[in-house]
């Protein structure tokens, strides 16, 4: 793998991340409920999070940047339907939303590592896709705190 | 860090000691005073081993793990050492392994095998009178090696503070409380120390001469009692299928070996002779027994006829939190599916259907918060509305542990000066019904004083300043609560104080919260103090309500409710409704079943027609007996399923015997949200069977075409349509179970909840404005009378009563006052009659100093005394659940006329 094909994979990383944070700044701007705005507002931060973190790793190839990756893929998100967006949503919703769209970052970088025979290109792909099984499992760990409730 | 022991390498931490290195290694060393619970002791000597550059032997038990160490346990020395020490504990009691009950498990023997003692070389026995004063345990003190575990287990595990050393050098032995005989002493008779008796100083009573350890098969599974969850290990001698004892599992995480006199001793409802062993039908207002076909197809066509004559909702169902998950599972799925109607529901209304109505409004979701283990991260404890060591045993004996040791400061707040206050850095008794006068005036404290948490309210909640504003209303001014509460205004401050400057602070609670008119206002109020004072989300915090029953929180999951599928999802939600009509295949009914008391009422109307009651005695349990009575009688066509001819059972037109809980196997869920496994240990009696069979065939027999072959097919499809169980599958369940939710199998489980965001967003102040209870006291009954339990006795008595020696320590009784009994010149055990607006009952008086002038207390076990009688049916509007815990009454002297 040479800079530009290192650069042209970052880039890409970089370009999902701004576009999920733009996604969830815009729902920021439009809910009214506090509990959603909250949780929106602290997804967008997230986001700008990781892009740092990728920008980071873009131009520093040299420093080391720790991707963890969870040792365990509780795979929560899959069990779910992606929900729509709506302003009326339940935060339980919106976190699920979340943690599909995480989910399908983590499939895309997957797909990506599976067409290409390069293995350096397939070594940082699989990172990347560790890198959005985390943010997952994150989303997935504050999903499991409000889906499943006892109420009658 | 690596020692050698007996030259093998051995991974230890410095937590251990050696003697406990050694075991994990199955490298064995005689021990006699260390127990894994008890911890080290240093007294028998027994463990001694060498250690590489120490001249002189070392007790293991005591000896720290050092890097490198190497250690020797079966040197000529070391032996010799041994040797000594065992046989000389030999010497010093009779040991006749011959005839010792103990023989097979016993420590010492092992000990002497391993040493190869064949007989003590000294007669130093003392002669000791037998202690047969108990009525569960017997205790032989010529056996005693006073090793001391019985006397760490009693005052530092179960912490009962009830055994100790008496006398000094040779004549030092364990004494109860100050010397008395063990029966009539403070002892609960939880027998921990029996458990952890190494020879048969201490055993089980009922168990002597029922078979050799060898002889018995032992089987792991979850006590049928209150909703702790303490898994026990049943041991049957399979020759005379005979349940010989119970023991409590050591590594369980729920009760770490612990029961109580319930769990451990009453098992006897198993094996009584009056169990159901044949399906029963009225003729003639008399029962005769029939076969199973002819009783299901009474069932299922008197079920069809009614559901075509009256439409499904004539016809009504009560799950039960006495059976298991599947079971239950079944049961609603039988209602919803099969007859066509939401009408089901169980006595989970009658007891927690308040705290979920004011936890899902307030933090978006009803269960408990934490788990037991977690007890001992608390630095404060409030107990509120808790009779714990009675209701809850284990739960108490854990939070005793954590008091003892240091870390938490207890705060008790009930109008019985429960066991629990004794332990207490502050106790209050408050007047029934007060509570949220109380608990706002701590509030109104803790804001005033600025002990809040401020950044956790900013962060995580909404509507603080409506709340506050309610809140520091002067009617809540500690000096104001105090003439409401009388609870003193300085104990409030107090509370307030100490609860509020605690790093974590728990909140324990049961129906003295919850079964109020004000039940949900009650809860609400409870999250309120523990949202402001940042207590949920973290271990050792939380709201933490007791459940009642093994399975009442099971019973709720598993959707044995009126408006709620399995998993909580709601009837009334167009996706649900679609997802389980997909799953079952056949229309759903969305409209909202009846609770308990209104199918009560329906049934008294004659709106509901039949009614179907598996393993529950509405009879006893719920409010207004009268009533109750009369609705059963007007009852169409009544079927109970229970193990006994249950008093509800007696207005039934069909009786259908079912298994009891060492018969079957399947899942309770524990009040802490865990799953484990019951597993069968004995064969049900006749023709009695597991209630999901016999579900199975009447839903059958109404060509409902399920195929269920075994339980585990019933966990499958639990898991399939249980988000919160999806991961909870047969096989993953292991032995200490899981915690809901667990929505996937890679899922660890849950052990706290509210972590990082409450349910429901944002956790929801709502400043409470405290009302009175429905009934107060008034010139004709100017006490007010509280319900609860007793330890011994488990709610309608249909399993603990069975026990005789139960029975002989806890009868009827009405707790009252000194100044009240003196004022009604009425003696210590005399017989009274208590009576309400609603009746009358006649029980022995029960005079104590532990409760407050005004106010009595009734136990409601008994069939002969039945508090239910006389309690008030006025509900919560929201929680529709009745106000057990307050009604005005009056006690009388029987005078008997000649």
């Amino acid at each position: 793998m040479n800079k530009e094909e290192f650069e042209k994979i970052m880039d890409l990383g970089i370009k999902r991340e701004i576009e999920a944070y733009k996604f969830y700044n815009d729902v920021v701007n439009r809910v009214d409920d506090k509990a959603l705005k909250d949780i929106f507002n602290d997804l967008a931060k997230q986001e700008l999070g990781h892009r740092n973190l990728l920008e980071e790793l873009k131009y520093n190839p040299e420093i080391p940047v720790k991707i963890s990756k969870p040792s365990i893929d509780y795979g929560i998100a899959e069990t779910v339907e992606l929900p729509e967006l709506s302003i009326n949503m339940k935060p339980a919703e919106a976190l699920a939303l979340a943690m599909k769209k995480e989910q399908q970052a983590a499939e895309f970088y997957q797909e990506l590592a599976e067409s290409t025979s390069d293995m350096e290109i397939k070594k940082l792909c699989l990172e990347m896709a560790g890198m959005e099984l985390s943010h997952k499992q994150k989303l997935e760990n504050a999903y499991t705190d409000i889906a499943y409730i006892e109420s009658f | 860090m690596k020692i050698f022991i007996n030259g093998k390498p051995c991974q230890a931490s410095q937590k251990e000691n050696v003697l406990e290195v050694a075991l994990m290694n199955n490298i064995y060393i005689p021990h006699l005073c260390y127990h894994s619970k008890t911890g080290h002791a240093g007294r028998c000597r027994a463990c001694v081993v060498e250690v590489e550059g120490i001249p002189d032997l070392k007790t293991s038990c005591t000896l720290e793990i050092q890097e490198g160490m190497k250690v020797y346990t079966n040197t000529d020395k070391v032996k010799e050492s041994q040797r000594v020490i065992v046989d000389l504990a030999l010497s010093s009691g009779h040991h006749d392994c011959l005839s010792c009950e103990q023989n097979g498990n016993c420590e010492l023997q092992d000990a002497a095998y391993y040493l190869g003692i064949e007989k003590p070389s000294y007669d130093l026995a003392e002669e000791f009178e037998m202690d047969d004063s108990s009525e569960f345990i017997y205790v032989d003190r010529s056996k005693c090696i006073k090793c001391g575990r019985c006397v760490a287990g009693c005052n530092n595990t179960v912490v009962n503070d009830v055994l100790n050393f008496g006398n000094r050098g040779f004549e030092t032995k364990i004494i109860f409380d100050s010397d008395l005989p063990m029966g009539t002493s403070s002892c609960v008779q939880c027998g921990e120390c029996m458990q952890l008796c190494p020879v048969g100083a201490i055993i089980d009573k009922r168990a002597i001469g029922k078979g050799r350890p060898w002889e018995l098969e032992t089987t792991e599974t979850v006590c049928p009692y209150c909703g702790v969850g303490c898994k026990l290990e049943v041991h049957v001698n399979k020759k005379h299928n005979e349940i010989v004892k119970i023991t409590g599992v050591e590594d369980s995480i729920t009760n770490n070996g612990m029961l109580c006199v319930k769990g451990r001793y009453g098992f006897d409802f198993v094996q009584s002779h009056e169990r159901i062993t044949q399906p029963l039908l009225k003729e003639d207002g008399k029962l005769r027994e029939a076969e199973w076909d002819e009783a299901i197809a009474l069932i299922a066509n008197k079920f069809k006829s009614i559901k075509e004559e009256y439409g499904p909702n004539s016809l009504a169902g009560l799950a039960s939190a006495k059976v298991t998950n599947e079971e239950n599972f079944v049961f609603q799925k039988f209602f919803r599916r099969e007859v066509g109607t939401n009408n089901v529901d169980h006595c989970a209304r009658l007891c927690h259907s308040s705290t979920v109505a004011g936890l899902a409004a307030s933090l978006g979701s009803g269960a408990m918060t934490n788990d037991i283990s977690g007890i001992k991260e608390a630095d404060v404890i409030m107990i509120i509305g808790s009779d714990t060591s009675e209701a809850h045993p284990v739960i108490a004996a854990r939070i005793k542990q954590a008091v003892k040791e240091g870390k938490t400061q207890l705060i008790v707040l009930d109008p019985k000066k429960i066991k629990m206050a004794d332990y207490a850095e502050i106790y209050a008794a408050h007047f029934p019904g007060t509570d949220v006068m109380l608990l706002n005036s701590i509030m109104q404290e803790i804001i005033k004083n600025d002990w809040h948490d401020k950044k956790y309210i900013e962060e995580r909640l909404e509507s603080f300043e409506d709340f506050k504003e309610e809140i520091l209303n002067d009617k809540y001014k500690p000096e104001n609560a105090a003439k409401i509460t009388g609870v003193a205004a300085e104990t409030i401050r107090d509370i307030a104080n100490m609860f509020a400057n605690a790093k974590t602070a728990a909140v324990f609670y049961a129906m003295g919260i919850t079964q109020h008119v004000t039940g949900r206002d009650n809860v609400w109020t409870i999250a309120n103090l523990q949202m402001i004072t940042g207590n949920l989300g973290k271990p050792g915090g939380g709201v933490n309500p007791l459940r009642g029953q093994s399975n009442v929180q099971g019973a709720c999951d598993m959707g044995g409710l009126p408006n709620v599928y399995p998993g909580y999802q709601k009837v009334s939600d167009p996706k649900v409704q679609e997802k389980f009509e997909n799953a079952w295949q056949r229309k759903m009914n969305p409209k909202v079943g009846l609770t308990v008391t209104e199918m009560i009422d329906g049934a008294y109307d004659g709106k509901i027609k039949a009614l179907y009651v598996m393993g529950e005695n509405p009879y006893l349990s719920d409010p207004d007996q009268n009533h109750v009575i009369a609705a059963l009688e007007r009852t169409e066509f009544l079927v109970v399923q229970d193990m006994f001819l249950t008093e509800t059972a007696e207005f039934a037109d069909v009786i259908l015997p079912a298994a009891s809980y060492l018969e079957k196997e399947g899942h309770f869920t524990n009040t802490e949200r865990r799953i484990q496994r019951l597993n069968k240990a004995l064969e049900a009696p006749g023709k009695a069977k597991s209630d999901w069979e016999i579900i199975q065939l009447i839903a059958n027999k109404m060509d409902a075409g399920w195929n269920y072959k075994h339980v585990k097919d019933i966990t499958a499809e639990i898991n399939e349509l249980t988000p919160q169980y999806a991961g909870i599958t047969w096989e993953r369940v292991g032995r200490d179970g899981l915690q809901w939710p667990c929505p996937t199998e890679n899922h660890p489980g849950t052990a706290y909840l509210h972590k990082d965001r409450f349910a429901r967003g944002l956790g929801l102040l709502n400043g409470i404005t405290f009302q009175e209870p429905d009934e107060l006291p008034d010139e004709e009954y100017p006490l007010i009378m509280t319900t609860g339990r007793v330890l011994q006795q488990f709610h309608t008595g249909t399993m603990s009563r069975k026990t005789e020696g139960l029975n002989r320590i806890a009868g009827p009784m009405v707790m009252m006052s000194v100044e009240d009994a003196e004022k009604l010149e009425i003696g210590n055990s005399e017989k009274v009659r208590v009576s309400t607006r609603r009746g009358s009952i006649e029980t022995p008086a029960f005079i104590t100093k532990r409760i407050s002038k005004g106010v009595i207390y009734i136990p409601f076990h008994y069939k002969e005394a039945p508090a239910n009688r006389l309690t008030n049916p006025a509900l919560d509007p929201v929680a529709k659940i009745p106000e057990y815990k307050v009604c005005a009454a009056k006690i009388e002297k029987i005078v008997n006329e000649v």
